[in-house]
């Protein structure tokens, strides 16, 4: 498959002459990549529906089966929400480069929900703990620790249910792969990608 | 006891609660960042059903919703728990031929609450 290099993207808002190097060579960068969407930016209610919106547009015209609309979109919703309710803003200026960014890629095989937000303090141990329990556990053993959470948990502060990776997991069927890269001693950057897989027509 | 009703929007769902007939209804998408806020005063009108139901009719949650996120799916169990203490709970779970998703959820709230559960395919 052709990969578009960022290099070959040279845009010029002021001096260049032809506006269509300005758009094009990003459709092309896009589509040589599999991506169908990228955003980047906060993350509130607000950017999440539009998000959400614009991709159900995107499965229904590409004719998606229900069950893997279904779980894109739910990925996408645990995964827009777990941000807009836990990221942290970079904190000044400089660090504007580690502002939150989302986006999905899709092949013939599936969907891949990315996104990667700023951490700041001591959250790390714990969300890297969770996960790495989530991906130790089959499909069943996922399912008793979906409902013991369910079961036992106290809503958060924030109203949430401690329940979004491992719903994200569920849904996924594979893997949650994630990094930790760390930015200076109390930040670090966080990146999630979900996959989801269309179901194979037997 | 006043009846409760929550026009849906394309984030929060559509909701009936009838005192009379002592069904509540849910549908189409319960995906709002702010769940307990949303939830409250479903949760009050269920505590006043508890003080103030008909004992000889049976409590119908009708559920049939699409679309729901983790919080969502947190407070409608804490709901289904509360009501479970009505003696004649029933538990009436719509979904999608296709939708595997939606009956295994609808399974695994059959086993968390005690309460007649009901699967019943839309076409």
């Amino acid at each position: 498959m052709k990969t578009v290099k960022s290099e070959s993207i040279n845009i010029n808002f002021q001096t260049g002459k032809d506006p269509y190097k300005n758009a094009f060579p990003l459709q092309e960068l896009m589509i040589g990549n599999n991506l169908l969407l990228i955003y980047r930016g906060q993350i509130n209610d607000h950017i999440t529906h539009s998000v959400l919106t614009m991709a159900e547009k995107n499965m229904e015209k590409n004719g998606e089966e229900n069950i893997t609309k279904k779980r894109v979109f739910n990925v996408m919703v645990e995964c827009l929400q777990n941000i807009a309710k836990h990221a942290d803003d970079p904190e000044n200026a400089a660090m504007s480069k580690y502002n939150s960014i989302f986006l999905i890629g899709h092949d013939n095989d599936g969907y891949y929900i990315v996104s990667g937000n700023i951490i700041y303090g001591n959250k790390v141990q714990d969300m890297e703990r969770r996960l790495n329990l989530i991906n130790s556990l089959d499909k069943e053993s996922l399912k008793a620790h979906y409902m013991r959470i369910m079961a036992s948990n106290n809503m958060t502060d924030k109203g949430g249910a401690s329940l979004g990776f491992v719903e994200m997991a569920r849904k996924s069927g594979s893997q949650l792969k994630f990094s930790f890269e760390a930015i200076d001693s109390e930040s670090q950057f966080f990146v999630l990608q979900t996959s989801v897989m269309k179901k194979k027509v037997a | 006891m006043v009846n409760y009703k929550s026009e849906g929007t394309l984030n929060t769902p559509f909701i009936s609660l009838n005192a009379e007939s002592q069904v509540l209804t849910f549908s189409g998408r319960s995906l709002p960042e702010n769940a307990p806020q949303f939830y409250s005063p479903v949760f009050d009108w269920c505590n006043a059903l508890l003080e103030n139901c008909n004992k000889d009719l049976p409590t119908i949650f009708e559920f049939k919703l699409e679309y729901f996120n983790t919080s969502s799916s947190k407070l409608i169990y804490e709901l289904l728990k509360l009501l479970s203490q009505l003696p004649n709970l029933e538990v009436h779970w719509y979904y999608e031929p296709d939708d595997e998703d939606l009956i295994e959820a609808g399974e695994e709230f059959s086993e968390l609450i005690s309460a007649k559960f009901k699967f019943i395919e839309l076409n």
